[in-house]
């Protein structure tokens, strides 16, 4: 029984010193609710100009891809551009933050309260294509409909990719949670790497998604594969607060007996990953879309003398002489849009998408170097994975990407 | 059992005694000595992400994405940064040998020395055209040796207490400095031909009172090299590039104050809330501003005299500032702070909402000012241009008077004030400026008594200037606490 106690008692007082090492976000109040506001201050103007779209009406009945930025409450949110006033917010039939909001009636008031606006373009909250965006229930879309009568249900169209740029959109205290979130994560990553004992540690025991593939390409991911010496172990692994989450990538070589550095084909390979990614940083702006930039991106990869790939599989048809490059830049930081967000990414609707500024993203690319003196189609593989921003300047980062592949013994 | 509650009791006092302490905040190595004060507010030492990595990082950044521009803006073609070696010798050096102590280790007064992680050294920057500028540490040590592409090291002869010195002096007595300081640009004048640059900036002040421009003890600011190294760099250039030089007084104000997404993380803090005080102990009539470690009261003084009331004691209905937060001590019976004081606070946050608004990248200070002003008057605000209530206003009006500028750097320039050396308001907002917004209001109250007012004083609310305005990094204060 003591010992048990005693047992119980150590881990109280461990427990709070871990928490500090890994300093644990603290989602409190005060900073949620600035994140909120100002992203109704400063990105949903924005957000509804873009799309040309003079009121969006939003249903909220439970549980909503919006709960964070709208609210928790069922009821009908309502916002409306009325042009130098700014964007008038306001909620019929439900509760919300009276700080937050403006305007507060009952769902009934709904017709007239359109029709007092005459809003050209209505976006609601349902989709056309396939998206988590499409959240209206069918009822509720009969509802809201009858109530704007002809003249305005006429003018309702989809909502999906105003969400989708609203999401999208950072303001700063985002960028700075974000920057925090990064850091905490390669941080972490960090300590995984240091918990590798070659030719003992499986890629099950390190947190994480954890890979290394083969010369021909094989994956083993996060299996009972025990590291051995000459691997490229990638690690991919989160951090997140509340509805906040990013994720970020490190890489790590095991030397073999007899190596006291990277071998230069090893180096070779990162040189590879610093080259691209200054061509990343060099060409991605904010204002063109995904598709877009992708286009330019492949242009000046090969123009570098890269061969790009669009599947994150080595083409053996390719030429054996060039590095081949896989891109998926996806947005990162908030948990619902980073799949449903602007993306430089050969896949997802999201590449239609046009970047917006302060697009917090994941500098995602994967290298396949070939080593034509180990045999035909033999290759080295890794995966850059950095929390990247999009400025004024170009790309930035918030946080240090990877600096170097990490040396493991 | 017996044994197990004395494990148990001693166990909850050491879980409460971590409990309390993490309340207090933890403090955390600073990334280099003295970073904390001078750059206080992105590298507090209660920030844990305030790391050597992210000065590293930040240096890195600043390289590749600020310094290209803020060199082609002042059309400089080689930045010639020369960190003065007189805070320490080679004996002083000899001495902390074995201390565990590093050459970053001894602080330095140069503004620039967390930037480039020197404390001596002769650093060149050259625009030799492309998307980047050559970084070279022509003489001395950093800190962060990646982050440049040529480090020289430190010359064998600054440790003027060896051997190779009188080596070199007896196999070239005729290649021989005049003065031993000249040591350290042995070489430049040929490094400097080979890139044959036409304007070459230098470390030196030549309009600007940089000491005025620092808000903190620490020298953020500083005039640069010294005349003795002025004197020794012009001989080493030799007559046709000593002629080039000009001062790089602007651009290193552009330089620091243009910051990258890294210093906004940091900007951002330790992500944890505000610490809101408690005052179980206050004794109205008794107890005094000092005893609670308050600011300054809100509701008593005409002047802002900081000092006048500290050792008066609280009573009902007073109202104070603890740092930023403002706390009201409830009167009897009351369970909220009266209609005045709540209208006060509503005062506050519209002057605020007017501000961050109304600041635009690119505007210089002055403009930002005018700007602010026209707006504040046109919104029934009057305008001071001192933090003092003028009794000879409207009454009616709530008085405003504004000192905002830059953080981060502990510097004060850009500004958007009537106040400090001209210079502070010329500069103009740079993209992604960390500014502290200080703004103070005087709301009067007629019913008190002719010019009683309420005062707030905000000090270093942390915005950061974007194309969309000012954006805050940290919540602001949100209200007026109350003490029952």
């Amino acid at each position: 029984m003591f010992k048990v106690v005693f047992t119980f008692l150590c881990l109280l007082l461990v427990a709070p010193g871990l928490h500090a090492q890994r300093q644990e976000l603290e989602a409190y109040p005060a900073l949620m609710n600035l994140i909120r506001g100002e992203k109704f201050d400063l990105v949903l103007p924005q957000a509804m100009r873009d799309n040309d779209i003079d009121m969006w009406i939003h249903v909220i009945r439970g549980e909503n891809p919006l709960n964070f930025e709208l609210g928790d409450n069922s009821g009908v949110y309502i916002f409306t551009d009325r042009g130098e006033a700014g964007i008038e917010r306001a909620v019929l039939g439900g509760q919300a933050d009276r700080e937050l909001y403006d305007v507060f009636g009952a769902e009934s008031e709904l017709g007239p309260f359109v029709a007092d606006r005459d809003p050209e373009r209505i976006a609601l909250n349902y989709a056309e294509e396939g998206s988590g965006f499409n959240t209206i229930s069918s009822e509720d879309r009969i509802r809201v409909l009858e109530a704007l009568g002809d003249e305005y249900s006429n003018r309702v169209v989809p909502a999906d990719r105003l969400i989708a740029d609203f999401l999208a959109g950072r303001v700063m205290s985002e960028v700075a949670l974000y920057g925090r979130l990064l850091i905490n994560s390669t941080n972490i990553i960090e300590s995984e790497f240091a918990k590798i004992v070659p030719g003992e540690t499986r890629l099950s025991d390190i947190a994480g998604n954890v890979f290394v593939r083969d010369l021909d390409g094989n994956e083993e991911n996060n299996s009972d594969y025990v590291v051995q010496p000459g691997d490229l172990v990638g690690i991919l692994h989160g951090a997140s607060m509340r509805e906040f989450s990013e994720h970020n990538g490190g890489i790590g070589y095991v030397l073999r007996e007899g190596e006291a550095g990277l071998p230069s084909e090893i180096q070779r390979i990162w040189a590879h990953a610093l080259k691209t990614r200054e061509i990343f940083r060099s060409n991605i702006i904010a204002g063109r879309t995904g598709a877009e930039t992708l286009e330019i991106l492949v242009d000046e990869l090969e123009q570098a003398g890269y061969h790009y790939i669009d599947q994150d599989r080595y083409d053996t048809s390719a030429d054996p002489e060039k590095t081949q490059v896989h891109i998926d830049f996806h947005a990162l930081g908030r948990i619902v849009s980073q799949q449903e967000a602007p993306r430089i990414s050969p896949t997802g609707w999201g590449r239609d998408l046009k970047i917006p500024l302060y697009h917090t993203f994941a500098l995602e690319y994967m290298i396949h170097m070939p080593v034509p003196e180990w045999g035909r189609g033999k290759h080295l593989y890794i995966c850059l994975h950095d929390g990247a921003l999009v400025t004024e300047r170009g790309v930035e980062f918030p946080a240090r990407p990877a600096q170097e592949i990490l040396i493991i013994r | 059992m017996n044994k197990i509650r004395l494990v148990l009791a001693a166990s909850c006092l050491l879980w409460l005694a971590q409990a309390s302490t993490a309340q207090d905040r933890a403090r955390y190595p600073e990334a280099l000595p003295g970073i904390s004060e001078a750059y206080y507010t992105s590298f507090d030492d209660d920030n844990p992400y305030a790391t050597k990595e992210m000065l590293n990082h930040v240096r890195r950044e600043k390289f590749d994405l600020v310094l290209p521009r803020v060199m082609r803006d002042a059309n400089i073609d080689m930045w010639i940064h020369i960190i003065r070696p007189w805070t320490f010798s080679g004996n002083e050096l000899r001495k902390l040998e074995g201390l565990d102590l590093n050459y970053s280790n001894i602080d330095s007064t140069d503004p620039l020395r967390y930037e480039f992680g020197s404390n001596a050294a002769v650093l060149v920057f050259t625009d030799r055209g492309g998307d980047r500028i050559e970084r070279v540490v022509f003489e001395g040590e950093v800190d962060d040796a990646g982050a440049f592409d040529i480090v020289r090291g430190q010359s064998k002869f600054i440790n003027q207490e060896n051997y190779e010195i009188m080596d070199y002096v007896k196999e070239n007595p005729d290649d021989v400095p005049q003065s031993e300081m000249g040591y350290r640009f042995m070489g430049l004048g040929d490094f400097v031909a080979e890139r044959d640059p036409e304007r070459i900036g230098v470390n030196y002040a030549e309009k600007l009172s940089l000491a005025e421009g620092s808000e903190t003890y620490t020298l953020a600011l500083t005039d640069g090299i010294s005349y003795a190294d002025h004197l020794h760099l012009s001989q080493a250039l030799g007559d046709t590039y000593a002629e080039r030089m000009v001062s790089a007084e602007n651009m290193i104000l552009d330089y620091l104050t243009s910051s990258v997404a890294g210093e906004i993380v940091l900007f951002g803090g330790s992500g944890l809330p505000r610490q809101i005080r408690t005052f179980p102990k206050i004794v109205p009539g008794v107890t005094t501003l000092r005893d609670v470690g308050g600011s300054w009261f809100s509701t008593r003084e005409w002047d802002h005299d900081e000092s006048a009331f500290e050792n008066f004691p609280l009573q009902q209905g007073d109202m104070f500032q603890g740092g930023m937060v403002p706390y009201y001590i409830l009167r009897e019976g009351e369970t909220e702070p009266p209609p005045e004081v709540q209208r006060s606070w509503d005062e506050v946050v519209r002057v605020r909402q007017l501000i961050s608004r109304n600041i635009r990248v690119g505007d210089t200070g002055r403009q930002a000012l005018a700007r602010i002003i026209g707006e504040l008057e046109e919104a029934g605000f009057a305008y001071i241009d001192r933090d003092r209530f003028d009794r000879s206003l409207d009454p009616g009006k709530t008085q405003v008077h504004l000192d905002l500028h830059q953080v981060g750097k502990g510097m004060l320039a850009p500004r958007v004030s009537p106040m400090g050396a001209r210079w502070h308001a010329d500069k103009k907002i740079p993209l992604l400026l960390t500014l502290g917004i200080e703004y103070m209001v005087h709301m009067p109250v007629p019913e008190w008594g002719g010019g009683r007012h309420i005062y707030y004083c905000s000090l270093h609310e942390r915005g950061v200037v974007t194309e969309r305005g000012v954006e805050f990094v940290v919540p602001p204060v949100a209200g007026i606490r109350s003490i029952h």
